[in-house]
Order: C-alpha cells, then structure tokens, then sequence
C-alpha cells in the first residue's frame, strides 16, 4: 500500500460520502438552501444543550453509585462495553450500505488502486460513521472518569488511544459475519431483501447473545457472590467483559496505573491492528475478488410467446388506473421503499401482538389488568395506536422524493395534477391502511374488542392517517429530494421524514395528552367523535393545498 | 497490444453475453469495435480492463494476462465507461487531482496535461463546480479528461462520441488519430457508422456475442460487396432483413 495514493482515496471518499464539496458549493457559491445548515446546526446545539445537563447528572449519579460501592471502575467498563455493543448494532447497517450499495466501487476498480488500498478507504469510512457512537457514548465518560479520578497525563494518553480504536473491534466482528456473505449477495435483483433479511437475523441472534449473557451475568446473584464481588471488584468486571471480550484490555489500560497501562495499551494496539488486517485480507478476498459477479444484473431475455404481448397490451385502463399501478410497481419494485413502508405500519402493531404472545408473564399481566380499568377508553386509544401506526410508513413524507429521477417522466405524461395526487393518495392510504388492520387484529386478540368497535377504530384512525398523510405530503411537495443515487436517501436518509416525525408524534401524543385530561369531561364516543370531526376537517382544508403545491412543483425547472 | 483469447462471459449462469472471442488489437491503430445494442461489446470492454472476469478464456494486455488486480496494467490504461462514471459529490477538480493522485502523475506534469485538457474540452469554467451540476455531456468530457490526464499507453473508450458536442468530438478523433500515429492504441466502441468508417484502421463487428468480422473497411466491402458501412454493418449482424415498412406510423 503507497500511503500517499491511500490518504488520496480517503480524502476523497470522505468528501464523496459526507457531500462536503456539494455543500460547500449550494452554500457559499449559489448561496441556496441556507436554512439547511441553519436548521441542522440549531438542532444539533438544542439537543446538545438540552441533552448535556441531563447526561451529566447520569454520568454522576452513576459514578458516585459505584464509589460508594468500590466498583468506580464499572463506570468505565459500562461505557466502553455500551459503545461495542452499539457499534455493532449500527456498524451492520453502514457496512451493508459501504459494501452493497455504495456505487463508488464501479469508479474505483478500474483505476491502479490495490485491493488492499480499496478496501481500506471503503472501510476507513465506516469507522468514521461509527466513530459518531464513540464520540457520544464514550468520550464524555473517559473523559468524566479522568477528571473525577483526578489521573495523570498517562490515562489521557491511554484514553486517546482507546477513544481512536473503539470501533475497529466492532466493524472487524460485523465484516467476519457480513464479508463471506458477498459471494452469495450477488445478483442485484435480490441484493436488497438478502441484505434486510441478513441484518435482521444478526441483529435478532446478537438479542439472544446478550439476553443468554445476560443470564449468564445474571441479575440473580447468590449472597455468596456478591461479597467474592466486593472482596474484588475486578472479578466483576472480568465477568461483565465476557460479554466483550475486547473491552475488558481496553479498561485494563485505562485503570491499571502508568506502566501496567502501558503494556495493556500496547496490547490493546496490536488487538486492533491485528482486527484491522484481518479485515482487510477478508475483504480482499471475499469482496473485491467477487466484485465483478456483485455487479452483473441478471437479465433473462426472454420473449413473449406467440400471442401473449397482444393479450397483455389488450388489458385497458384509465389513465388513473395506469398511474395507480405505477406507484405500486415502483414502491414493490425497489426493495428499501417496500421494505421500509411495509416494515414501518408493521412495527407497532407487531409489537403489540408480541406482547401478546408474553402475556403470560406478570409484568405484562399486570399492564393489562390495569388497562382493563380503562377499558372503556378502548376505541379513542385503539385509534391513537392504530394513527402512529398508519401514520409512520414514511410514503407521504416522501412522496416525491421516491421519484427521484422518474419526477421527469411524470413531469412529461398527459395527466392532469389531480390524477398525480390521487393516484399517489391512494397508493399511500392502501399501505397506511396495514397499520390500523393489524393494530385492531392486536387489540382484537388483547382486549376482545367487538366488531363494532373494530370497524370504528379502522374508519376514524384512517380518517386521521389521511389527515397526517397530508401534511407529509406537503412536506415533502415543497421541497422533494429528486437528486440521489441510492434510493435510501428518498426515504430513510431524507430530512422530510425526519420532519414529519414530530407531526405524528405530536398529534397522537396530543390527542392522547388531551383525551387524559379531559377524560372526566368527555365520554369515549365524544373523543372518537372529536378525532373524527378534526380527521375530515383537516383533510378537506388541506385538499386545496396539496393540489395547488403539487402543481406548482410539476411546473418549477427541475 | 490487446489480445482476447477465447473469452466467453457467462451473466447468472445462463445468459451467454460473449461467446469463444478471439481479437488482437495491434498497436498504432484505432480500432473500432462495432455492434448492435445488447451484442456484447461493453461486456468485452468490461474484460478488458479488469472490470469483469471472463467466465473462460484470457485477456492480455502488453502480452501480460489482465485482472482486477493488475495495478501496473490499469496504470497503462485510460478507460472511459459507457456512461460517464465519476463521483458526482466531488468538484471536477477535485477529482481530476484524485485521480492525478492514483495514477501517480508528477506534480509538473498534471498542471500542464490538465490545463491543456480543460482548454481542449472547453470545461475550464465548470472545473470548480460540483459533478452533479454537470450535463451529461460535461461529465463525459471530465471523464474522458481523467482518462487522458495520465498518458496512458492504450485508450479504452465505451461510446466516448455520446453526449460531445460537434466541436469536442472533432477534437477527441483528431487525439485518437494522433495517439495511434505515435505507436499507441486505441480501442472504441462507437454507434456512429461515419465517424467508425473515417477514424478507424481496423474494425471489428460483434453480434449475438459473437465476434462476426474483423478486418478494415476495404476488406469488408471484398467480403460483403459495395455499399456504405451502415449497409454492411446491417447485413453482417444480420438486421438487412429488418422490417423497413414504416407506414403504419402514420396510420390512423
């Protein structure tokens, strides 16, 4: 590897990954989209600011509670074991997204880069995002530990050391599990679903690790361990860093004194160089080597037989209809859109179906013997639940930004606006439609719920999800994300999402917050009937509107 | 300079894209490698600079076999892919350095080859300005300038014409023709029958991923008879028989 090609590379895929060139230019130079910066850097000084006096008082609370019990160094082992875990968990996802849908590997492999200079820029930018994680989760206890410890210069050193290699660990573990998938992640056609489906069974088999771990470490200490505990704190720690096996060198460095340190520092150095090379050398062979067959897209070539193209053409519909089943073609046709909708009106429903499924346990048991004091309550409830579930697909709020580039072709059809929006309604309103099934299917099997109220819940939640629908539309009509590459970035990664999340959070937290208090003052069929009546008037107020932006959009120069 | 020994390419176990193809591309001439859509012709290109492995077969370049990891062979190489492929969140500056960078071109040198190529191409004024501003036309002209940026040996253009303005593509054939005069090669793939037929020493026609003549201009019309490329261009790859009445277009 030539240092100088390699600093090169990853000077240039972190400017490609984070957009800074982009920016710096829609910024400074054209000077548009000003409140951008303004916007994200404001949340980011409200969240710190908020945030910061709470995280401290956590941090303290927790610190004091271990002196008191001569365990002042679980403070540190609970930090770096947290930032492992997670590093895990999100590592998944950013390294399925470097490997399997980053598309900088087709500018790469023909230029004089070695494997080994590919794959370290490649993965040099996922410790970058991971090293987020790290920058929350433990730099303000390392540092919090330092200074209440009162340490010497040695433990910022060693500290620093740590803080920088955090997250190798974690990415060499996902690359062991992620990088002999490559070979059989090859065709791109199913290249998203496999990915999903993967990420799904590491993360369900890591809840099982921690869970039988965690039993493991057990929560049911017998007397006799908890003095062998306080007669030597260090057995503890040992034992909770089975769970990590590398985060316990990386707290022996930091609280074994200067020159123990030191040796468990140098250890620790060589651990994560030796991780890193072992990635590399994965990723040269099981990912660069079978790049090629990761790129070809399997085309059958096939022709109509005698006959057939004349009975498919023959099929007629209206304009409408053809828009219709062209939405749908498209969400079902591009794996993260079906993926990410379907799984969002999903989420909430399933969960309460899992709790379901536990009701046996007592915690649960006694959850639902106190919501059946309340039953009466089942119907507005069951609409506020059956609302954020419908509500969070995440269709509206990216309505126009799934188009991407199509929004052209959509620009160019004869079709009036009303055609675009109900086509585009209706699609949306179909999925949003799942979450408030699946939500009466949970309460029907919980609370025995009537048909009656069944039927009610379903028709005010839809009522109300069309409403928010509407709202997220407008979100997203007014300024739609049409230039992306990946089609993560219209949905998962797209700041309309992230905008319309505190609109449905705040109507059904609202509603819920106000249907509390006024509880004695308005019967159950009077809330419904309140959801009802706002559901339909905001609707109808906001029709004008969407037709009147969407029309706009469709004739601004894009 | 180029030479395809048997290769075949295989897509997903059955969709046989190149079939049992033998060429030698020598060097000091342009070769123009010609065919109808889907014929097989990117995928070969593809082969040829390491980005797909063939399923059998062998590419040599410079008389050494070509993989994905032959280093000193891609620096040899200035490739342009069928669509311009270049990172769109970098300035064309910034990635003309990037790549000055990889193909480890001396600090002198870049400045002078660079400035020359934005004169040339006339992308002097875009050169500070995001990828993802350009037009297709100004992306593949940053693509070919980063591919000549390294004076490269051998040329190796998927469709390079596509999206030049008049003015640009006169000036890339009379590089071609210059670069092939000094003992180089070039390797294209064009659609355009004129320009394959006025800038071309040699010419090879693929269809059905089978390679159907090799040979010069004069050498086909032996072969074929009298008649302009495009004719013997249809009759080779078998689409002369293709339906010609257009009338029903205008039918109501």
């Amino acid at each position: 590897m030539k240092m100088k090609k390699v600093i090169s590379l990853i000077s240039v895929l972190v400017d490609s990954h984070f957009g800074i060139s982009t920016k710096k230019y829609t910024y400074f130079k054209k000077k548009q989209r000003l409140w951008e910066p303004a916007v994200i850097g404001g949340g980011v000084v409200a969240v710190v600011v908020s945030l910061s006096p709470l995280y401290y008082l956590l941090m303290k609370n927790m610190f004091d509670q271990y002196v008191q019990m001569g365990l002042e160094n679980l403070f540190i082992t609970t930090s770096v074991l947290l930032t492992g875990f997670l590093g895990f968990f999100f590592g998944i996802f950013f390294m399925t997204n470097a490997l399997f849908f980053s598309k900088d590997m087709r500018t790469l492999v023909p230029l004089p880069l070695s494997p080994s200079e590919v794959i370290t820029g490649k993965m040099f930018i996922v410790f970058l995002d991971q090293m987020f994680i790290s920058l929350a989760l433990l730099l303000p206890p390392l540092i919090y530990f330092g200074v209440r410890m009162e340490l010497g210069i040695h433990y910022w050193i060693y500290a620093a050391v740590v803080f920088l290699l955090s997250q190798v660990i974690p990415v060499t573990f996902i690359g062991l599990i992620l990088l002999p998938l490559s070979r059989y992640i090859k065709i791109n056609r199913y290249r998203d679903f496999l990915v999903f489906f993967i990420s799904a069974i590491i993360l369900v088999g890591v809840l099982v690790f921690v869970g039988f771990m965690g039993g493991v470490e057990g929560n049911g200490l017998t007397p006799e361990e908890i003095s062998q505990v306080l007669a030597d704190p260090d057995a503890l720690i040992s034992r909770i860093s089975l769970l990590y096996p590398p985060g316990l060198i990386a707290v022996r460095a930091l609280t074994s004194g200067a020159s123990t340190g030191f040796l468990w520092t140098v250890l620790f150095v060589f651990m994560n160089f030796g991780a890193f090379a072992l990635l590399i050398f994965l990723g040269k062979k099981l990912y660069y080597h079978t790049y090629s067959e990761l790129q070809e897209s399997f085309a059958s070539r096939k022709q109509f037989k005698e006959g057939e193209l004349a009975t498919f053409l023959s099929k007629h519909e209206t304009p409408l209809k053809a828009l219709i089943r062209r939405e749908w073609r498209y969400f079902l046709r591009v794996p993260s859109f079906a993926v990410n909708g379907l799984s969002s009106v999903i989420i909430l429903p399933a969960l309460l179906l899992i709790m379901t499924g536990a009701s046996g346990s007592d915690q649960v048991q006694q959850i639902l013997t106190i919501l059946e004091g309340a039953s009466g309550f089942v119907v507005p409830a069951g609409v506020l639940v059956a609302v954020l579930a419908g509500s969070l697909s995440t269709l509206a709020s990216s309505v126009f930004s799934r188009e991407g580039k199509l929004f052209r072709e959509l620009k160019a059809l004869p079709i009036s606006v009303k055609q675009v929006v109900m086509a585009k309604i209706m699609q949306i309103t179909t999925v949003s439609l799942i979450g408030p099934a699946a939500t009466v299917i949970a309460l029907f099997v919980l609370f025995r719920i009537s048909l009656f109220e069944g039927i009610a819940i379903i028709l005010t939640s839809m009522v109300c999800i069309t409403f928010l629908n509407f709202i997220q539309f407008l979100i997203d009509v007014s300024r739609p994300v049409l230039d992306w590459d990946n089609p993560h970035k219209a949905m998962k990664q797209n700041l309309n999402v992230a905008f319309s999340l505190p609109v449905i959070f705040g109507f059904v937290v609202g509603a819920g917050y106000l249907g509390y208090r006024l509880s004695d003052l308005l019967s159950p069929l009077a809330m419904t009937l309140v959801l009802l009546v706002t559901g339909i008037l905001g609707t109808l107020l906001l029709w004008r509107t969407i037709l009147s932006r969407t029309s706009a959009l469709l004739i601004r120069d894009l | 300079m180029i030479q395809l020994e048997s290769i075949t390419k295989v897509y997903s176990g059955s969709v046989k894209a190149v079939d049992n193809v033998n060429l030698e591309v020598r060097p000091g001439e342009i070769f123009g490698f010609l065919g109808p859509n889907g014929a097989g012709k990117t995928t070969t290109i593809k082969m040829v600079v390491g980005l797909l492995h063939p399923t059998s077969g062998k590419v040599k370049i410079f008389g050494e076999e070509m993989n994905t990891e032959n280093v000193s062979l891609k620096k040899r190489i200035g490739y342009v892919a069928d669509e311009p492929v270049v990172m769109e969140k970098l300035t064309g500056a910034e990635y003309i350095r990037f790549i000055c960078d990889v193909f480890e071109v001396p600090f002198s040198e870049r400045v002078k080859k660079t400035e020359q190529l934005l004169r040339s191409f006339k992308l002097e004024s875009a050169i500070r300005d995001p990828v993802s501003t350009y037009s297709h036309g100004m992306r593949q002209k940053l693509s070919l300038i980063s591919a000549l940026v390294h004076d490269p040996d051998l040329w190796i253009l998927d469709e390079p014409i596509v999206g030049l303005d008049p003015k640009s593509a006169f000036i890339l054939k009379q590089m071609m023709r210059r670069h092939a005069d000094a003992g180089n090669t070039v390797f294209f793939s064009t659609h355009i029958m004129e320009i394959a037929e006025r800038v071309c020493d040699r010419l090879g026609i693929i269809g059905d991923g089978e390679i159907k003549f090799v040979g010069t201009v004069d050498e086909l019309r032996e072969l074929r008879g009298e008649g302009s490329l495009e004719e013997l261009f249809l009759e080779v790859t078998a689409s002369e028989d293709e339906e010609s009445d257009f009338s029903y277009l205008g039918a109501r």
